[in-house]
């Protein structure tokens, strides 16, 4: 698997560079999300829900990690604490807390079980790390499974150019993170298919709530909730986003909204941020092209008036956690007392509709994520959460 | 071996050889045409090639003059609008094509469009319509810069980034049969789309594939070859379009083993039915060959036989009606007829005997482990000697001519005696009385000669070539079924000599028998020396 820039060593605790592909195959959570949004028990046999903040669970009895050793509990608290929530051993099972007012359990389906034992790390995923460095790194099934893959080695190039270069001329099996007009390259060639799936993250238009009145900022949502700003950004294919219809306002008068965005000649933000500059017509300022660092930095200080980004979308829930102001997916950049009550309450549609009626975004469309895979793998695809999270249950053709 | 056989032998080889170069002949038209067909499809192919790559090129070129179409008319839709740089900056939502829009004048250089150089940003300034060379996108895909003179406005320009993603995917979907593909090169010989998904890192990286050179010389005015080993290491055929706007090369390649796999097969087909016409021509033709030969070989046997029977019948015929007459003569009992009565029966006898005689020389089978070393010369005293009677009852003087030394060959000498008995009796006989018949002994290289002379009346030329056939008597006599030459001719021949003859009317004739000449014995010097 080509892969472009340094790869960090692997854990379990969120990272920034491709060895994260390796996340879901070598640690498990306690829960398992589905495609339907919905959770299955992972290394959990069991869950039981105290109330909106806290749960009980049962560890599968079998469960082992890859050097052998049975799981025990306190691994599983300690997993859980350094993922940021509240965990303790009871009765033979484990009782997690959340230090935000809500708990959600796809937090769970996130907090992946290690333990750390003579300088290394296990997991108890069906693949376990056999070699890194920064410019590779080898992963080999616990168990051989016949007419699957065993051993997957994610190889990095210095640039992404270089990744996909490679992957054309056959030094790689497999280039995760294409787009559309790459994918274009591996047409007809008999080696490589192409995957695809639903991405989790929404590309949107976020507003400086520092900087636009809410009232103007629900006129936005209700301008950018037209399709033709989906088509226009995305001309192959982008899903729209399941919400109520939002009644049409009027944009008030007022000065320009500039629009910032990590724009590169031809991207789809570019694109964007166009689109949207045409959808608002007077109102829309000058296009601000900005940097990765740029976009954290404006994030954090709230410094724009519009921004073109890519927050997560899926599920629903997680969704509209993102927004709370104790948010445990990310460091706040919304305060809504109102939206917050709701969601601590656990009534969801009141939540959106706190959202909706002082909207700090508007998701326009969830477009497709795409990778290049080798032919042989038969049943491929990419999702539901991780990109490439279902790879040890891939069928191989030999 | 009888003349009949060997002619029959020479015939079949005639036969066989005519059937042979026929069928060479044939072979040779049937490779010319299978060499023509091929080269006839090998055209055909490339002909499909070439009309493939000029169509695409027509469609490129069509393409990109639609974007600087496009250009212009978005260009003159915007001129004058206030917010005319807003417009064009969002023209590629509407034209996907253009991937970015925007005007320039001397105080805005075109900053988002690097390619384009300083003199053709002065041209395109100065209203001239400009394009850069392509170049790979963040996004991997290839471009090119093109600037269009903004309508009434002096010292600006519109320029675009002229995305070819589209073009790309146009040359991409090109495909010829099952693995036949197209490659398009710009004028520095850089691929810039690919058909074969093997090369499209090329394409990105802009290192050179096989067929850059040609583009290049394409480009340099050279015709490019059309058949080569292409960049995907393959014996291909291609064929190629030149474009001049923009300055492009189209090569649309197949696989040999593909584009000419069908023709290969017909011609091998072609081939196999010729091949087994022709055998089966050669089959029916030696058998056919064979057949008549063994007709014609029956019905030589029949002539033989009846000359055989024609001649018994025709001699003993005649012995018959003598020996009739004389027993009526007998019969008579009238003793004046007794002598003659005595005299016909003599040579009756006589005459039968050696009837007999020839007959029974002509079943004696030459068997050569039988050879035994003979001096001609003694050989030749001792005929004369036995035919001195006869001779002497003719008249008929008999000289020996002998060489110096002795003359040893290896030979039957019961068989040698009875063939140059013969060639001696037919002598006198022919000789009027008086004469002298010459028995000349001569040695020329490696052979050795006896020669029978006559003084008698001589052979018709029209005679001599065919004196030696069987039952073809020359004499009047009636005493002789013509077996005497043939079987004379018989003996040499099986020793490895020949019989001639020299002969013209009135001036009698010589028999001349030619032989190897062999080692005297015990002296073990072969060749003999002359």
């Amino acid at each position: 698997m080509a892969a472009a820039g340094e790869l960090a060593p692997l854990s379990p605790q969120p990272m920034g560079s491709y060895s994260a592909l390796a996340q879901d195959w070598v640690f498990e959570a306690l829960l398992r999300l589905e495609a339907d949004g919905s959770m299955k028990p992972a290394l959990a046999s069991r869950m039981e829900r105290l109330d909106r903040k806290s749960l009980r669970a049962w560890i599968r009895p079998d469960a082992r990690f890859s050097d052998g050793s049975p799981v025990a509990l306190n691994n599983v608290v300690d997993s859980l604490k350094s993922a940021g929530l509240t965990a303790s051993e009871q009765d033979g099972t484990v009782l997690i807390e959340s230090a935000a007012a809500v708990f959600p359990e796809t937090l769970l389906s996130r907090a992946l079980i290690y333990k750390e034992s003579g300088g290394a790390t296990f997991g108890t995923g069906p693949f376990s790390v056999i070699e890194q460095d920064a410019s590779h790194l080898v992963l080999r099934r616990n168990q051989r499974l016949p007419n699957h893959i065993d051993e997957v080695v994610i190889r990095s190039f210095a640039t992404p150019r270089e990744a996909f270069l490679r992957t054309l001329a056959g030094d790689a099996d497999s280039y995760p993170f294409v787009d559309q007009k790459q994918v274009e390259f591996f047409e007809n060639v008999p080696r490589f298919q192409v995957i695809k799936g639903p991405s989790v993250n929404a590309i949107a238009v976020s507003f400086g709530v520092n900087r636009i009145d809410r009232a103007t900022r629900v006129a936005l949502l209700a301008a950018l909730s037209s399709p033709e700003l989906a088509r226009l950004a995305y001309p192959e294919a982008c899903s729209p986003m399941r919400s109520e219809p939002v009644p049409f306002r009027p944009l008030p008068p007022g000065p320009r909204l500039k629009i910032a965005a990590l724009v590169k000649v031809g991207s789809t933000f570019e694109r964007m941020a166009l689109a949207v500059q045409r959808l608002l017509g007077p109102r829309a300022g000058e296009i601000e092209e900005i940097t990765y660092a740029d976009y954290v930095r404006r994030l954090e200080t709230g410094s724009f008036d519009l921004m073109i980004e890519m927050p997560l979308a899926w599920p629903p829930s997680d969704m509209a956690l993102l927004w709370h102001s104790k948010s445990p997916l990310g460091p706040p950049r919304y305060s809504n007392p109102k939206f917050d009550a709701a969601i601590d309450a656990g009534d969801w549609a009141r939540a959106m509709l706190e959202l909706a009626e002082d909207p700090p975004t508007a998701f326009i469309c969830l477009p497709e994520r795409l990778a290049i895979m080798d032919a042989r793998v038969k049943n491929a695809r990419i999702g539901p959460y991780g990109f490439l999270e279902t790879l040890p249950d891939w069928e191989v053709e030999r | 071996m009888t003349e009949a056989s060997e002619s029959q032998d020479a015939f079949a080889r005639r036969l066989v050889l005519i059937v042979a170069v026929s069928g060479i002949l044939i072979a040779i038209v049937g490779i010319l045409a299978l060499q023509i067909l091929s080269v006839r499809s090998e055209r055909a192919s490339q002909e499909a090639l070439r009309a493939i790559a000029a169509q695409a090129g027509r469609r490129l070129a069509a393409y990109v003059a639609q974007q600087k179409q496009l250009l212009r008319a978005l260009t003159g839709a915007v001129a004058g609008a206030p917010d005319q740089a807003r417009k064009l900056a969002q023209a590629p939502l509407d034209a996907p094509s253009l991937g970015k829009v925007a005007m320039i004048d001397a105080q805005r250089p075109a900053a988002k469009l690097p390619r384009l150089t300083p003199t053709q940003l002065t041209d395109a300034l100065r209203g001239k319509e400009v394009s850069s060379g392509l170049y790979a996108k963040d996004d991997l895909t290839l471009a090119m810069d093109v600037c269009v003179p903004a309508p009434g406005a002096s010292g600006q320009a519109v320029c675009a980034m002229l995305d070819l993603f589209e073009l790309q995917r146009e040359v991409q979907r090109i495909r010829v049969g099952e693995t036949g593909f197209a490659l398009a090169f710009d004028a520095d010989g850089r691929l810039f789309a690919a058909g074969a998904g093997q090369l499209r890192a090329n394409v990105v990286s802009g290192e050179p594939v096989a067929e850059s050179v040609f583009a290049q010389q394409l480009h340099a005015g050279k015709t490019p070859p059309t058949r080569f080993k292409g960049g995907l290491g393959e014996e291909v055929v291609a064929g190629w379009e030149r474009l001049t706007d923009p300055p492009w090369a189209i090569v649309v390649e197949q696989p040999t083993r593909e584009a000419f796999r069908a023709a290969r097969l017909a011609l091998a087909a072609l081939g196999a039915i010729a091949l087994l016409a022709l055998g089966a021509a050669m089959g029916v033709g030696i058998d056919q060959s064979r057949k008549v030969l063994t007709a014609l070989e029956i019905g030589e046997r029949w002539r033989t036989a009846g000359r055989i029977a024609s001649g018994i019948t025709h001699d003993l015929g005649h012995r018959v009606a003598i020996l009739q007459a004389t027993a009526a003569l007998a019969e008579a009992n009238d003793p004046v007829y007794l002598p003659l009565i005595r005299d016909n029966l003599r040579d009756e006898v006589a005459t039968l005997k050696k009837f007999v005689s020839d007959f029974a020389d002509l079943s004696r089978e030459v068997d050569t482990t039988q050879f035994v070393p003979m001096d001609l010369n003694a050989f030749a005293d001792s005929i004369c000697r036995v035919a001195a009677p006869f001779a002497a009852k003719a008249g008929i003087q008999l000289t020996v001519k002998s060489t110096p030394d002795p003359l040893w060959v290896r030979g039957d000498r019961y068989l040698l005696e009875r063939a140059a008995l013969n060639l001696l009796s037919n002598a006198v006989e022919a000789s009027p009385s008086g004469a002298e018949v010459v028995v000349e002994l001569n040695q020329r290289d490696a052979v050795a000669t006896l020669s029978v002379g006559d003084r008698g009346p001589g052979i018709s030329s029209d005679r001599l070539p065919r004196i030696c056939d069987a039952f073809r008597s020359t004499k009047k006599t009636g005493a002789h079924v013509g077996l005497g030459l043939p079987n004379v001719r018989r003996i040499i021949d099986a020793h490895g000599g020949s019989v001639s003859v020299e002969s013209a009317p009135g001036r009698g004739s010589i028999f001349i028998i030619v032989l190897p000449r062999a080692a005297e014995p015990g002296s073990g010097d072969f060749p003999p020396s002359a």
